[in-house]
């Protein structure tokens, strides 16, 4: 690889259970003094495997830090709160948790969200063509693809948000896909 | 015979199962061995032992208390309901434990009318972890304790009845010794299985860890070589239980249950006629 594309990105935000008696609160109070509420069940996933648990601890201490909340910061110490990304939605809907963090693409999933207000964390999304790559006019076809109007409306439609190029690593776009890249 | 020993395809075939059964333990073992970094350390190791071993201790318990009347009178009723009744208790068995997880996370789950009344405790708990083994382990016992009170004798039951037994005597003192080595095959049976359960599990408890979901959180985050410790001792509970399993029962065996005693106090299952009965 000797370049890559941000061509997206999905805020972090709090997936909540509707159900959950901290449902009300959490659409009326600053998400992170209801997080700290007492008997309140959040789940992250593990900062050490999982980018959007490296987000959400931050997310947690930015929070901490701005509101002098530092039991926040306590919150994204503890173990017993970490889940396995692929089971958090599963979790969240059958009521063992009350919230969690999420990415805002979790919106398309039939998760209610409330915005991680005060922080500005989002999952990045990037797009690479291998250098050597065994099928390269395929993957010249996709990112044209991806990056073009039919990919930006599916992108749209589930919740990721549009960004303009930006390309690291070359000074130069590869070619085939400079157009898409500007 | 010898040479139709080394004809016949059946020793082969046998034989290649033994291997294939036994060789991932021994290679495990010689791994265990040589091992760097075998995840020994990991502060997280014994608390989930320590869960798995009080779990499944808590789901035997109640899985014999509940389980070996059930197969008693499933095994002395002929009827449609009885039927119907072994039928439903043996489901657990033939549903992928995953599944089992979910049905239970809809009877038991935090906002369901049970998880409700006791606050949500039922999930994410050691509750929760009993539960979950509770619902697969039991079919275990319940068929083993099943056929085992399937081969005492009826008319010895009947012999019992005449002396003067009540049901629960019957059960406790003539059913209860002769079925006492199946139903203790089916506990440890059921214990294995509680102990080793992860699908149901890791969707009602995924915390606290249990050893499996220990194991798997360990495999998919830290990595292979420290999953060595959790299956270590695994194995060596298996091994103790197993082992466990072959030690000849204390006072209780075919034999000794029709023991040819004179009678001291008043009748008992024991002493079947036709000396003690008038």
């Amino acid at each position: 690889v000797s370049w890559y594309d941000q061509f997206a990105s999905s805020p972090l935000v709090l997936g909540y259970n509707p159900s959950s008696k901290f449902a009300q609160a959490l659409k009326s109070k600053p998400w992170y003094e209801v997080i700290s509420e007492s008997g309140f069940h959040i789940g992250r996933t593990d900062p050490a495997t999982d980018p959007k648990g490296v987000l959400a601890d931050d997310a947690l201490d930015q929070a901490a830090k701005k509101h002098d909340l530092p039991e926040l910061k306590t919150l994204g110490t503890e173990t017993s709160d970490v889940f396995p990304e692929t089971s958090l939605v599963g979790e969240l809907q059958a009521g063992q948790l009350d919230a969690g963090f999420f990415y805002g693409v979790a919106a398309a999933a039939n998760i209610k969200t409330v915005p991680l207000t005060g922080t500005s964390l989002a999952g990045e999304y990037t797009i690479t063509i291998l250098n050597k790559a065994p099928h390269e006019a395929a993957a010249v076809a996709f990112v044209n693809f991806l990056l073009g109007k039919a990919g930006q409306k599916i992108l749209a439609k589930n919740g990721v948000l549009a960004a303009k190029p930006k390309v690291s690593g070359l000074q130069f776009a590869p070619i085939g896909v400079e157009a898409a890249l500007k | 015979v010898r040479q139709g020993f080394i004809k016949s395809p059946l020793p082969w075939l046998g034989g290649l199962i033994v291997l294939y059964l036994a060789i991932p333990v021994i290679g495990f073992v010689v791994r265990l061995v040589g091992a760097q970094n075998r995840g020994f350390a990991d502060l997280g190791l014994f608390p989930s032992l320590f869960v798995s071993l009080e779990s499944a201790s808590i789901s035997l318990a109640l899985i014999t208390l509940l389980g070996v009347p059930l197969a008693y009178l499933l095994a002395r009723s002929a009827g449609r309901v009885a039927s119907f009744v072994g039928l439903v208790v043996m489901l657990p068995l033939a549903l992928p434990p995953l599944m089992s997880g979910i049905l239970l996370i809809y009877l038991v789950g935090p906002y369901t009318y049970l998880g409700r009344l006791f606050d949500g405790r039922l999930t994410m708990s050691l509750t929760g972890v009993v539960l979950a083994q509770t619902f697969c382990a039991a079919p275990f016992l319940i068929v083993a304790a099943r056929s085992a009170f399937g081969t005492v004798d009826p008319a010895m039951l009947d012999v019992a009845s005449t002396l003067g037994h009540s049901e629960f005597s019957r059960f406790r003192r003539v059913a209860l010794p002769i079925a006492g080595p199946g139903i203790r095959a089916g506990m440890l049976l059921a214990w294995l299985r509680a102990f080793g359960e992860y699908g149901a599990v890791i969707v009602l408890a995924y915390h606290p860890f249990s050893l499996p979901v220990y194991t798997y959180n360990q495999f998919s985050g830290a990595g292979l070589p420290t999953t060595v410790a959790p299956t270590a001792l695994a194995l060596g509970v298996a091994v103790v239980v197993v082992v466990l399993s072959r030690l000849p029962l204390r006072g209780i065996s075919t034999s000794s249950v029709v023991p040819p005693e004179p009678v001291r106090h008043r009748p008992s299952p024991r002493h079947v006629p036709p000396r003690t009965h008038p």
